[in-house]
């Protein structure tokens, strides 16, 4: 009687283990699959912001104006341009990442003369990650070094940031000049938007 | 409820006894058989809930005689159900740190909540300071400028 109801329950212990082992592996097969995918574009908006003595609200970037404000003491921020732009991705010869890059001059403000903003975006396959290069520049020249005599084209800006899908990342502070005012690039890249 | 030290075998198999003094010797040893039978299992009985009473502390006496039972048939069922559960655990838990597709996983073996610029992974050419903000959705990168600092 004992043996038998042991046998039972030993047959209803493996046919519920494989239950739930089928439900689990559909569960982790499709977590897998949500975040396991190749990234195939990347939508990237840049916001081109000055730090300066404008006390306006630019409702645009108040999100961010608003932590700006608990960390640094400008009197203000401006928006000075927005760009967009959608990097379409590649496999790499590896096969291990996608790439892609995008580039777009923009006319800010008061000022004369354009900025280039490139992004250079890499994505590990199967990850849903992506790690942006981001470098602002202008036509200026400067040297890196005037006391060693290098002269070198540099950037404003330039760094390379892992950034989450929608996540903002605030890039500053870039100066042309000693006299001009403080330049902040804020980038927000949408993976794969639809 | 029923008092397990007074239980009703012995006051009333000894009660129906002492009335029963003037049966026939047949009948008699009947009885006494009857009544030493029950002590026996009221000894049983006794041992068991005393027993059983270590480990549970409120034990209904009229559910003991099936409680013995009832832990073996737990035991049983259960035994395989607990072995079963820890095999399908070995087998789904997935292991940590696998690599995909040949490339590193960045966030494999990372803490569940890592710093923001351990997450970030910041590369620039110029000092810098990564600020966390209130919103878990909006970092600062500020790139110090070697001339102002």
């Amino acid at each position: 009687m004992m043996i038998e109801m042991a046998k039972r329950s030993s047959r209803c212990a493996l046919i519920v283990a494989m239950a739930l082992a089928a439900l689990a592996g559909v569960a982790n097969a499709q977590e897998r699959e949500g975040s396991g995918r190749d990234v195939q574009n990347v939508l990237l908006t840049f916001h081109l912001v000055e730090a300066d003595g404008f006390t306006n609200q630019d409702p645009e970037i108040s999100d961010v104006v608003s932590e700006l404000r608990k960390l640094f003491s400008f009197e203000g921020y401006r928006l000075l341009a927005t760009s967009v732009f959608n990097v379409g991705m590649m496999s790499d010869s590896h096969g291990t990442h996608v790439n892609g890059e995008g580039l777009q001059r923009i006319i800010a403000g008061d000022f004369e003369t354009p900025f280039t903003i490139k992004a250079e975006i890499s994505s590990p396959r199967s990850t849903g990650i992506v790690r942006a290069k981001v470098t602002l520049t202008d036509v200026i020249s400067r040297q890196l070094r005037p006391d060693y005599g290098d002269i070198e084209r540099f950037p404003l800006l330039e760094a390379s940031v892992t950034i989450r899908d929608g996540q903002t990342v605030v890039l500053g502070s870039a100066r042309r000049t000693a006299d001009e005012p403080v330049l902040i690039l804020v980038v927000t890249p949408r993976v794969d938007p639809e | 409820m029923m008092d397990h030290l007074d239980d009703w075998p012995n006051g009333l198999l000894e009660a129906d006894l002492d009335a029963a003094e003037d049966l026939e010797p047949s009948e008699r040893r009947s009885a006494e058989r009857i009544a030493r039978d029950a002590r026996n299992m009221d000894a049983v009985l006794t041992a068991m809930a005393q027993q059983m009473s270590h480990k549970l502390p409120a034990v209904d006496l009229g559910q003991v005689a099936s409680t013995g039972r009832r832990t073996a048939w737990k035991r049983w069922t259960l035994a395989p159900l607990a072995a079963a559960a820890a095999v399908a655990a070995l087998i789904l838990v997935p292991g940590d740190g696998t690599e995909q597709s040949g490339g590193p996983d960045p966030s494999a073996g990372a803490p569940r909540t890592p710093s923001m610029m351990a997450e970030m992974d910041v590369e620039a050419d110029r000092p810098f300071v990564v600020f966390p903000t209130n919103n878990p959705d909006i970092a600062v990168v500020w790139l110090l400028n070697p001339k102002e600092s």
